[in-house]
Formats: structure tokens, sequence, C-alpha cells
């Protein structure tokens, strides 16, 4: 069999199996809700008893019975991104899942101060190294798990940051649910010759004295978090359709200590991908932001403390280099040198995770001219 | 090849349930072919069509409304691939799992290859092989040179037979 015979049979193979799944009175949007509901909707409904000061995972459950959740038959929504409605009946099923396996050859990538790479190769060792770009496998991108020892995985996805100095790499912003809501954790690692890494945070996003408000903005809650590299501070930072809000947060303590606004996305049909990266100064105090839309990005710099934007910059557009699918790329501005004059950008990356690689960037000279392949 | 309102009218709309039962199984395979992802492929596939039923009386009447509808869904497949990990995550952790269903060995080994390619490569695979459209045609979809897309779609190709082991006709 050549190989266009082989891929024909395979495409029809599988849409003959999507034939088998569908009936013709089943209708589209119906079909949709019943997709999106049940995951977005219990996770809504996660977020939901924690912001009326309940809990879910240390005894007092409001809702415990697993199993198919019953969705009342949803509205014809006005756009098809429409928020589902919170009064949405859903059973949250509190079943912790199975720990998942590492599996081989899962990779996270970073960027380190010196415009290097860290990788975490997988298997068990979570390993952690600086290495050259070069070196970075093409298709390397994948989930890194960690069991925690409050119940559920830590997914580390390609959202996450690192810091680095000399002797210091604090690494690992995430995002998750666990059995218990929604929370962020972070590690500082220290001494990365000697590959020591201890998980050494944790916070929940669910507990009421956090005085966070989580938002829900087109069906999905994502988010992003910022490491300083001496372990000062996160910024836990919500991402929706259009709509973007950061938080400062200070180690030790228990309160946001900053809503910091970023700049919004286009809203709409016709709205543009957007992304938005953050960094945050070496001494806490002030806070960067990129907003990325198609090849320009914008540059907002933030003081943490009062959550007053300092000054604002439009980047120039990017130069993309042929070849490079710059569609939906990671930005991640690696160090915020801030002066008396305001700020220089020091060496932002651009990581293009769509395509299972990473290309490095640099912005020749700070704060102007074109985004180049850096060397 | 006309996709958007750029074009003449050609015809009038076809009822959007019979546009709907015929595409959907399509768009599904599609999105999963870009997404790489079982669990989201149904849903990607709905919300492009919701867009082409919310726009109906005009995306209906296009020359080709399937190739529009087409352009959206691996839009959205390339949207959904950094959300992807957090998400199925939660989904994973918080709700039954559904989603298309395995196939056969040989055929999972086939769709294990393409979801190797660049995001690019596999849409064009997807909308040569799956929907049998012309080079010139993949490439109005993907909004690109028609030498793009027959770049694309040679390198799929030989990458996929050296994968799979298998031959390329001249």
């Amino acid at each position: 069999m050549n190989i266009d015979d082989r891929l024909r049979q395979a495409f029809s193979d599988l849409e003959n199996r999507v034939h088998t799944l569908q009936s013709p009175q089943q209708q589209p949007t119906r079909r949709r809700y019943s997709g999106l509901v049940v995951g977005f909707a219990t996770a809504l409904a996660v977020i939901a008893v924690f912001l009326a000061g309940g809990s879910v995972g240390s005894g007092d459950r409001d809702v415990v019975s697993p199993g198919t959740p019953t969705i009342d038959t949803p509205p014809t929504p006005s756009t098809p991104t429409t928020a589902i409605p919170a009064t949405t009946s859903v059973p949250i099923q509190t079943t912790p899942p199975a720990a998942t396996a590492l599996p081989a050859g899962t990779l996270l990538v970073l960027a380190t101060a010196d415009g290097a790479l860290a990788y975490t190769a997988g298997g068990e060792s979570h390993q952690v190294l600086p290495t050259p770009m070069a070196a970075v496998s093409p298709t390397a991108q994948g989930n890194l798990v960690y069991q925690t020892e409050r119940g559920g995985d830590i997914f580390v996805d390609g959202s996450v940051l690192v810091e680095a100095d000399d002797s210091t790499l604090a690494l690992f912003g995430v995002f998750d649910w666990n059995d218990e809501g929604p929370f962020v954790a972070y590690t500082v690692t220290t001494g990365v010759e000697d590959q020591r890494r201890e998980m050494l945070h944790m916070i929940e996003l669910s507990s009421p004295e956090n005085d966070v408000e989580i938002t829900r903005v087109g069906g999905y809650e994502t988010g992003l978090v910022d490491v300083s590299v001496n372990g000062t501070l996160i910024v836990y930072q919500i991402t929706g359709e259009g709509f973007y809000e950061t938080y400062g947060w200070a180690q030790g303590q228990e309160r946001g200590i900053a809503t910091i606004p970023t700049p919004n996305c286009a809203i709409g049909d016709d709205a543009q991908p957007c992304h938005v990266a953050t960094n945050i100064s070496d001494d806490g105090t002030r806070f960067v932001s990129v907003r990325w839309t198609g090849d320009q990005a914008d540059l907002v710099v933030t003081d943490v403390a009062s959550g007053e934007p300092i000054s604002e910059i439009g980047l120039p557009p990017i130069e993309v280099v042929d070849g490079i699918d710059v569609e939906w790329p990671l930005v991640v501005v690696n160090t915020a040198e801030f002066t008396d004059e305001g700020y220089q950008v020091g060496s932002p990356l651009l990581f293009n995770f769509s395509e299972g690689e990473a290309f490095p960037f640099k912005i020749s000279q700070p704060g102007r001219g074109s985004l180049i392949p850096s060397e | 090849m006309s996709i958007e309102g750029e074009g003449p009218v050609l015809r009038g709309a076809e009822p959007f349930a019979d546009f709907y039962r015929r595409e959907f199984p399509k768009m599904v395979a599609l999105a999963f072919t870009v997404s790489g992802s079982r669990l989201v492929a149904e849903d990607i596939a709905q919300e492009a069509l919701i867009d082409a039923e919310l726009r109906w009386e005009t995306v209906g009447r296009y020359d080709k409304p399937g190739a529009w509808v087409r352009r959206v869904t691996i839009q959205r497949s390339t949207k959904r691939l950094r959300r992807l990990r957090v998400e199925a995550a939660a989904l994973i952790r918080l709700a039954p799992v559904t989603g298309l269903a395995p196939g056969p060995d040989d055929v999972e080994e086939v769709f294990e290859a393409i979801g190797k390619l660049p995001s690019k490569q596999r849409a064009a695979v997807a909308l040569h092989y799956l929907d049998g459209y012309t080079v010139a045609e993949v490439a109005a979809i993907l909004e690109c040179a028609e030498g793009t897309a027959k770049v694309h779609l040679h390198r799929a190709r030989t990458a996929l037979a050296r994968t799979l082991g298998e031959e390329i006709d001249a």
C-alpha cells in the first residue's frame, strides 16, 4: 500500500467512527453544550462553592455524588463563547483521579536569564539542566505531572516560567484544579548544579481569605504564574476570551497585594488571537506584561504595590522568520531591568508551542527594533 | 476559490440541518487531526458549526460554505492547542471523559504519525485526504500561497511515508 492509500483509508475510518457517534437528530447547540457544559460548568461549580465559602475537599462537601451530570437544555448562545449559566446544576465528582505516570520523554522548556534554556526531561528524575537552545528537540513539549501531598496532580505546562541567577533557579508557576479546587503552586530551587528540586509552596486560590475573585469569561479559565528570582512574589493571572487580569501575591501572606490590570485583548467574534506574558522585577516591585496580538506586542509596566501602570509602550512588529509559525506564540519576557528612565526589556524569548518547537527571539535594542532570532 | 463574502453569491443557502449532517463528521475528523485531542475534537467541530449557524444567512450563501467552516475549525483547533493541557487536566479530573474512540491499530499508527507533524501540515493533510481538496483549495482555506500549501503537503507526505514505512508514488 502506498502512503496516499494508507492516509485515505485512515481518514475514511476516522470519519466513519464519527458517524457512528452521531444521530441526525442531534443539533449542534445541544451537543456543543453537552460536551462543554459538563467540563466547564463542573469546574465552575467547584469554583462557585469556594467563592461562597464552602469547601469541597475538607469534609463538608455540598455535592459529593459522582456519576453522569444532569444538564438542563441550555439556552441558545448569543455567541459561540457565551458563558455557561451559573445556575447550571452539575454534581461534583470528587473521586481523586489515579496518579498519572510521568510519560517518558516529556520535556518542560523554560527560559533562563542568560537566554539559554532549562529543560526538564521525563522519567522520574525531574532533572533540571541548563542547556543551549539548539539542544532542544523539535518535538519538545508535554506536561510534567507532579503528585502533591494534598491530593491531585500538578500539571506543569508550557505556561510556566523560570527565573535564574547564578545560584538559584525558581520555577513552576502552575494553575490547576485538584480535588479541593483551583490552586497555584510554585517551586524555588536552589543549587541548580545539584539538580535539587523541592516543592516549597502551594497556595489555594479557593481560600476565602485569599480574596481572589475568579472570573470566568467565555467558558475558560486558565492561569499563569510568575515567580521572582528570590521567590518573594508570584503573580496569578486569569486569562480568558478577551479578558486578562493579574494579581500580585506575596509569599507567606494570605492576601493578594494588588490587582493589576493588564491590557485587554479584542473582544468579539473577530478578536485577534492574543496572549499575555508577564514577569516581575527581581526586587518584586515592578511587574511587566506584554500583550501579543498577531504580530504586534504592547508592553505595560506596573507598580506592584499600587497596581498603577507606570509606563506603556508599543513594541515594534515582529519580524517573522520564514518557516516559523507565530500564530500562537508563547511570549516569555525573560528579564525586565528597571532604570530611572523606566525599564528595559532584556531578552524576550518567543516560544511557539503550537508547532512543538521553541524558538528564541530577542529584541535587537531594548524596547526598540525588530525581534530577531537569537544566536 | 471564494470562501468568504468577498466572492459573488452564487446560490441560495441550503438548510443548515442538511449542511450540519453532512459536514459534522468531517469537521470532527479535521479537528482531531489538527488538535490531536479526542476530547475536544467534537466540541471544536460544534463550535465551528455554531459559528456557521449563527451566520447562516450569510455563510450559507457563500460559494463554498464548507470551506469557510473548515477554516474556522482549523483556527479553533490551533487555538485550542495551548489551552488543552490545562483544560484536559480539569476535564479528566472533574467530568466523565467522552470523545472519539480509538480505531484499529494501523489507523491509530497513522494519526500518531500525523500528530507529530506541524499544525499546518496536519491541516493540509486532513483537507487533502479527508475531503479531497485540491492543492489550490487547501491553499485558499489555509490562507497561504498555493506553493506553500504544496510544500506543506509534500513535506507531510514524505515524513509520513518515512514514519509509516510506506512507498511514495511519483
